[in-house]
């Protein structure tokens, strides 16, 4: 169950009190700023639904593309008690069940802190995973961007890219199988075809059809470059005896 | 004329704000599941010796085809498949704490049988929620990124499905962005007979708010617990049938001396506590729940832009 949603609020004003005297004979105090339950120039706070933690994990035959990259389609273990065997002892998540299941499955787990260096903030511990000022409630990804005052969240696709690449330089986990990128550029012709049919007839599905047909010219390029150097499985004749 | 009553000068006779008899609920996600078949019910923990239910799973019943063996040969073992899934039952609870104060200027809203009934309905909700947080992590899956929903890709992961033998009844859980724009893509292209039965109230009585309708088969229903997929960009729901998600509950233990519980349906324990020194009284209701993945391949994920 996420943790229950706190009212929206403002974050306070971060202005330190200042000392004064009231008058030339007054004693000497310092600036009071009542909590009347928002601060003047306060932040208002992000208005997203209450959320829990994460692990992502990535499967080999999960791929899709986004700013003309081919990337993993991330999953995630949502790390609430009683999903998939997650148990919580006081603070502490019990995830071993479902991190075996998942493996199980073929999914490869990535560990929290697996993120580019360049993506690190600095005396913090490096991990994907945030929670918006004044929501502990909520956690997104790193990569997820949410507003103040607002329910909108959006990605922020150029370093989304940068953390999946990294996964795949890094060798946590491997690039996609030539059977997996043909599986992808089917889908693909598939979904393009289709929208570009539809575009002809209802100029409302145009920018659609254009994005569907530039991810599925990212995956031909790709596979025709893996094709010149796959080398096709080597076996030995077979006999039947009839 | 002079010494006219007017409104402005009753202060002393009348109230600020006066309350509605009636109330709205503020907007929240109340969709609840019904006993789908799609939804394997692995069990109740109650008298298991366990808080976790293993759900076997066997390769029977035509798994594996005869083969064709010679006469007087000796047929080989044919090996037999089997995998498992385990659900954990886990505790969810929840707390009302109202003052002797609030009770007693209460107008029909701070009172036990209402928080009784919320205990019902969120316990309810409380299992779309886990449901719907499994329904992104299929292999399969249908829809690009950033690119809206379409029937397209609605009948891909039904024939995903059943190129992977899944047997119907099938159930959709989509995010309503999903669902909004499938429903678009049917209004502005559909031509011909779609098999598409919209949600008539009788329906929505039997399934609850969040039933859509039967598309092509499948029972549809959204819900805003649907997650979110690549960092936000997309809406993860799926379609799936029956195996790919399992469930479980415990039945209440009710022994409690002082009176002060009820169990609601054998699942749903609501009790009040009070605490007498600070005038305070909580309503506090449990249910215990556990949901988890079982064979994959029953299951699609449609991710498409959010």
């Amino acid at each position: 169950m996420p943790p229950k949603k706190t009212s929206p609020g403002f974050v306070a004003d971060a202005s330190a009190p200042s000392t004064f005297t009231s008058s030339a004979e007054g004693a000497a105090g310092v600036s009071v700023l009542p909590n009347m339950g928002a601060a003047p120039g306060g932040v208002p706070l992000t208005r997203v639904e209450a959320c829990g933690p994460f692990i992502l994990k990535a499967h080999p035959a999960r791929w899709t593309v986004m700013g003309g990259k081919v990337i993993p389609q991330l999953g995630r273990i949502a790390l609430m008690p009683g999903l998939n065997s997650i148990s919580k002892i006081g603070d502490r998540i019990n995830a071993s069940e479902a991190r075996a299941a998942s493996a199980d499955r073929g999914w490869k787990v990535i560990p929290f802190g697996h993120i580019p260096p360049a993506h690190m903030q600095p005396g913090q511990e490096p991990s994907y995973l945030y929670s918006p000022e004044g929501r502990p409630d909520v956690t997104l990804s790193i990569y997820t961007r949410c507003y103040p005052g607002s329910e909108r969240l959006d990605c922020d696709e150029a370093r989304y890219i940068e953390f999946c690449e990294h996964l795949v330089s890094s060798g946590l986990i491997d690039p996609p199988a030539l059977w997996v990128l043909e599986q992808l550029a089917e889908k693909l012709h598939r979904e393009s075809d289709g929208l570009a049919d539809k575009a002809r007839e209802h100029s409302v599905y145009k920018s659609a059809s254009e994005k569907a047909i530039a991810a599925r010219d990212v995956v031909d390029a790709l596979i025709e470059e893996r094709r010149r150097t796959v080398t096709p499985s080597r076996g030995a004749s077979v006999q039947v005896d009839l | 004329m002079a010494n006219e009553i007017l409104f402005s000068g009753l202060g002393d006779q009348t109230l600020a704000e006066a309350l509605s008899n009636q109330y709205l609920l503020m907007l929240a996600d109340r969709m609840a599941l019904p006993n789908h078949p799609a939804l394997f019910y692995a069990g109740d923990i109650a008298a298991a010796s366990s808080n976790t239910i293993k759900v076997p799973q066997i390769g029977l019943m035509g798994y594996d085809l005869l083969a064709s063996t010679g006469d007087g040969a000796t047929v080989a073992n044919s090996a037999l498949t089997d995998a498992s899934s385990t659900v954990a039952v886990a505790r969810y609870s929840k707390s009302y704490e109202a003052s002797d104060l609030a009770k007693m200027t209460d107008g029909g809203i701070v009172n036990m049988q209402m928080f009784a009934q919320d205990a019902i309905v969120s316990g309810a909700v409380t299992l779309t929620s886990l449901v719907a947080n499994l329904v992104d992590n299929f292999a399969t899956t249908v829809g690009s990124t950033g690119v809206d929903a379409t029937f397209a890709n609605f009948l891909d992961a039904l024939t995903a499905l059943e190129v992977a033998k899944v047997q119907g009844p099938f159930m959709a859980i989509l995010h309503p962005v999903q669902w909004g724009d499938i429903r678009k893509d049917l209004a502005i292209t559909a031509g011909g007979a779609i098999q598409y039965a919209a949600a008539s109230q009788e329906a929505l009585a039997v399934r609850g708010v969040g039933f859509q309708g039967t598309l092509c088969g499948a029972d549809v229903f959204t819900s805003t617990y649907v997650p979110t997929a690549n960092a936000s960009a997309d809406r993860a729901g799926g379609v799936f049938g029956r195996g790919a998600i399992v469930w479980a509950d415990g039945t209440i233990v009710n022994d409690d001396p002082t009176g002060q519980s009820m169990v609601i349906g054998g699942k749903i324990l609501f009790e009040r506590a009070r605490t007498a020194k600070s005038g305070l009284t909580a309503y506090v209701s449990h249910r215990y729940l556990g949901a988890a993945e079982g064979i994959d391949l029953c299951g699609v994920s449609i991710v498409t832009d959010a």
